[in-house]
C-alpha cells in the first residue's frame, strides 16, 4: 500500500480542507479520469481498493469485448502523505496523542483522483464507476474534449 | 484558418463582485488585451463553448465584435486562456488577445495520432499519448487546426518524438525536438495474487528524520534515592 518512505515527523494535526482544488484538478496524462466531488480523507486502503477494482473491471471488459485482452494505463494522482493516529479502545483521554494508524490524502472537491488511457470510453465509465465505490467520497468520471 | 464571430460586450465595472454578479445574469467576465490597453469585457459563455467544441487544445482565432456598435471594423483575436470551474466545469474566465494580421504569434496546437500503432496492432501494447498539445509560432491567420502524428510505426517502447512531426508551411515548432509525443508501451501484467501476510506484518512506519535518540540517563533504570513525583505529592498532602 502506498505510503512515504521517509518523514520528518511521525504524527501530523488534522487541518482544514477549505476551498476547491487549485492544482491537479484537470486531465493530465491519460483520457478520462475519476474526479473527486467532495472534500475528505482518502486512505491508501481506499486507494488500492480502488486501483483494484480498476484493473479488475478492466480486465473483465476486455474479455467481454473480445478485441480488448488488454487493460489501459492507469494513473494515481493522490498519494497518502498525512498520517492519522488513533487512540486504542476504552482508553481515558488524555496522555498524549495516539498512535499513527494509517495514511491518508487530503482531497479537495475538483482533484483528480485516477486517470485512464487505452480503453473505449464505455469500459472507463464501467472501471471508474466501480473504483469511485471504493473512495469514500462523491466522485465522478471526466474525460478529455476530443479534437476533430 | 476559418475566423469565427464572436460578440463581447464592453463593461466599466470590475472586480469579484461584478464578476459573480455577470455570471449570475448568465455572461462570463473576460478580458481583452494586446491593443492599446487592457479592456474589461462580457462574453457569452454558450457561444464561447461552441465556438472551441471539438476544436479543444487548438488556439481559435475570432473576430470580434461589439455588442450594439456599428462603427469600426471587427477587431482579430485569439482566445488566449480559458478558467472554468474545477467542480462544476463551468467557463468562468476568458482571456482574449488582440492580435495583428502580419505578426507571428505563439498559439497551442493539438496533436492527433494518426493509424495504429504496429505494437498495438501485433503486440497488444497501449499507445500512449504523452503531448496532446504543442507550442507554435505562426501567422493568426495560419494557425493549423491540429499537428498529425503518424504513430503507425511504433512498436513497444519505441518513442515518437517532436523532432518526427511535420509542421505545415508557415508553422514553426516551439516545442524542444526531443520531447516526446507518443509511445506505445506494455500491457499491464497479470496481477499475482501475493501470500497472504498477516495484518500486523503489513504495518510499516516510515523512517522519522526528526526523531529523538533516547537519551543514556533516560534510558538508565531511575536513581534509587530519588522519589518518584507523584509519591512526594502524596506525602506532602498527608
Amino acid at each position: 500500500m502506498l505510503m512515504p518512505k521517509r518523514v520528518k515527523y511521525r504524527k501530523a494535526q488534522r487541518g482544514r480542507m477549505k476551498g476547491t482544488a487549485q492544482r491537479g484538478a484537470t486531465l493530465a496524462f491519460g483520457e478520462y479520469g475519476l474526479k473527486a466531488l467532495e472534500p475528505g480523507w482518502v486512505t491508501n486502503r481506499q486507494i488500492e481498493a480502488a486501483r483494484v477494482a480498476l484493473t479488475r473491471s478492466l480486465k473483465r471488459g476486455g474479455k467481454v469485448t473480445r478485441s480488448l485482452k488488454r487493460g489501459g494505463k492507469v494513473w494515481i494522482r493522490v498519494f497518502p502523505d498525512k498520517p492519522v493516529t488513533k487512540k486504542p479502545a476504552e482508553t481515558r483521554m488524555g496522555k498524549g496523542k495516539g498512535n499513527p494508524e494509517e495514511w491518508v490524502a487530503v482531497v479537495k472537491p475538483g482533484r483528480i483522483i485516477y486517470e485512464m488511457q487505452g480503453v473505449p470510453e464505455d469500459l472507463a465509465r464501467e472501471a471508474f464507476r466501480t473504483a469511485g465505490q471504493k473512495m469514500g467520497i462523491a466522485t465522478k468520471f471526466v474525460m478529455r474534449a476530443r479534437t476533430l | 484558418m476559418e475566423m469565427q464571430e464572436l460578440t463581447i460586450t464592453r463593461r466599466e465595472a470590475t472586480g469579484k463582485q461584478v464578476a459573480k454578479r455577470l455570471r449570475r445574469a448568465g455572461a462570463v467576465p473576460a478580458i481583452l488585451y494586446g491593443g492599446a490597453k487592457a479592456e474589461p469585457v462580457t462574453v457569452d459563455p454558450k457561444a464561447v463553448l461552441r465556438m472551441i467544441h471539438g476544436r479543444e487544445g487548438t488556439t481559435q482565432l475570432l473576430a470580434l465584435k461589439f455588442d450594439g456598435e456599428t462603427s469600426g471594423g471587427a477587431r482579430m483575436a485569439i482566445i488566449r486562456d480559458l478558467q472554468f470551474d474545477p467542480v462544476s466545469e463551468d467557463l468562468l474566465h476568458v482571456d482574449l488577445q488582440e492580435v495583428a494580421a502580419d505578426r507571428a504569434i505563439t498559439v497551442r496546437v493539438a496533436v492527433r495520432p494518426v493509424g495504429e500503432a504496429a505494437g498495438v496492432r501485433e503486440q497488444k501494447g497501449i499507445l500512449n499519448l504523452v503531448l496532446h498539445e504543442l507550442d507554435v509560432s505562426c501567422l493568426p491567420t495560419a494557425i493549423p487546426q491540429r499537428i498529425d502524428a503518424d504513430v503507425s510505426a511504433l512498436m513497444i517502447g519505441d518513442v515518437l518524438t517532436v523532432a518526427a512531426l511535420l509542421a505545415p508551411g508557415g508553422v514553426r515548432i516551439l516545442t524542444p525536438a526531443a520531447q516526446a509525443v507518443a509511445t506505445v508501451v506494455p500491457p499491464m501484467a497479470e496481477e499475482v495474487a501475493a501470500p497472504a501476510v498477516p495484518a500486523a506484518a503489513l504495518v510499516t512506519e516510515p523512517e522519522v528524520l526528526t526523531e529523538r535518540k533516547p537519551k543514556e540517563e533516560e534510558a538508565a533504570a531511575p536513581e534509587e534515592g530519588k522519589k518518584p513525583k507523584k509519591a512526594e505529592k502524596a506525602e506532602k498532602e498527608k
